[in-house]
């Protein structure tokens, strides 16, 4: 039994290194040839588990040289659009300038329910609005919308808005994060000033997120948002 | 290129444990398929003491090698070899020449699957 528990931290933190390695993805979103390698692996980590007369560097090795063969086909897919569009495939155009293109649908096998479904999943609900269509080789349907359709922007309306800034963490439960506060190029000197200031000791703080010209939401660990 | 290191340290761990498992594995083999092959040439040229003596150092050797090649071999292999050893000591001793040479045969074809497992035969690959 003991030997069972040990085999299984060793695969799965061999799992975990694998999986790691080879990138944050989410299954939805994995070409063809990462869901293969995701399900392999997990399918050879089993091995090892199941018979304990299996050696666990047989499992460990032919993980190890999925992840390879999985790192050295992406690679060659980010140099090359051939082994790109061999080994995931690409885009298909369904609908274009407003027309759907029937062909295209049936080479994907994609019926008219399927296309109807994508839009409504795209908050389009009148096929009648779509410029074009693009079946993503994830399978997501990327959609634009005709320019009569489109809302209108700022830059319509020509509205002179603030320019972006990304508010970070500089504080959560209780704990100054340093990194946010070098990102936002100040310091805990002129934090500290913004709590004084709200009169809040930073051990009273759940999260306090900060942009880089110093607006800033705080919530307290009470549930008071500042 | 820089993901590519990653993949090139995997490579080599791979390859590492592939060569140096093959050659721990074949020689740990060949060591154990001489010295029943001198076992089974005393046991037939009826020098039994010599046998049994061999037949006991077969068995520790092949615990030593156990240690070795057990991350690498199929448990149920290692445990095959180590039963038709048992069976040889055991048939020499009661005078049983069918049971000596039945496991004989047995240890052999053992022996010799646990090397083909890390070699590059064809029979291997399917």
């Amino acid at each position: 039994m003991i030997s069972t528990i040990i085999r299984t931290v060793i695969l799965y933190v061999v799992v975990t290194f694998a999986i790691r390695i080879m990138g944050k993805r989410q299954i939805g979103d994995m070409q063809p040839n990462e869901l293969v390698v995701t399900l392999l692996i997990s399918e050879i980590a089993a091995i090892p588990l199941q018979d304990s007369n299996q050696p666990i560097l047989n499992g460990v090795v032919a993980i190890f040289m999925l992840v390879v063969l999985e790192i050295i086909v992406s690679v060659l897919a980010m140099k090359s659009f051939s082994v790109r569009k061999l080994m995931s495939g690409k885009s298909v155009v369904i609908i274009k300038n407003g027309a759907v293109d029937q062909r295209a649908m049936q080479s994907v096998r994609m019926t008219v329910l399927d296309l109807v479904e994508l839009l409504r999943q795209q908050n389009v609900f009148n096929i009648d609005e779509v410029a074009f269509a693009v079946l993503e080789v994830s399978g997501d349907l990327s959609v634009m919308l005709k320019s009569s359709e489109m809302p209108a922007t700022a830059g319509d309306l020509k509205i002179k808005k603030a320019p972006e800034c990304l508010p970070l963490p500089a504080i959560t439960d209780g704990k100054i994060i340093k990194e946010s506060l070098s990102a936002l190029s100040t310091d805990e000197k002129g934090l500290l000033e913004i709590l004084n200031k709200e009169g809040v000791d930073v051990n009273e703080v759940f999260l306090m997120s900060l942009d880089r010209y110093g607006n800033y939401t705080l919530i307290r660990k009470d549930g008071a948002v500042i | 290129m820089k993901r590519l290191i990653p993949a090139g340290i995997l490579l080599l761990f791979i390859f590492c444990t592939a060569f140096f498992g093959k050659i721990t594995v074949k020689k740990q083999c060949d060591n154990t398929l001489v010295s029943l092959e001198s076992l089974k040439n005393d046991y037939i040229s009826e020098n039994i003491k010599s046998a049994e003596k061999g037949a006991e150092l077969i068995i520790k050797e092949w615990k030593a090698s156990e240690v070795r090649i057990a991350p690498l071999v199929n448990r149920e292999l290692i445990e095959a070899v180590d039963g038709s050893l048992k069976g040889i000591a055991y048939g020499i001793k009661n005078e049983s020449r069918g049971n000596v040479l039945y496991n004989y045969i047995s240890a052999e074809i053992a022996l010799q699957q646990i090397a083909d497992e890390q070699s590059l035969k064809l029979a291997s690959f399917f």
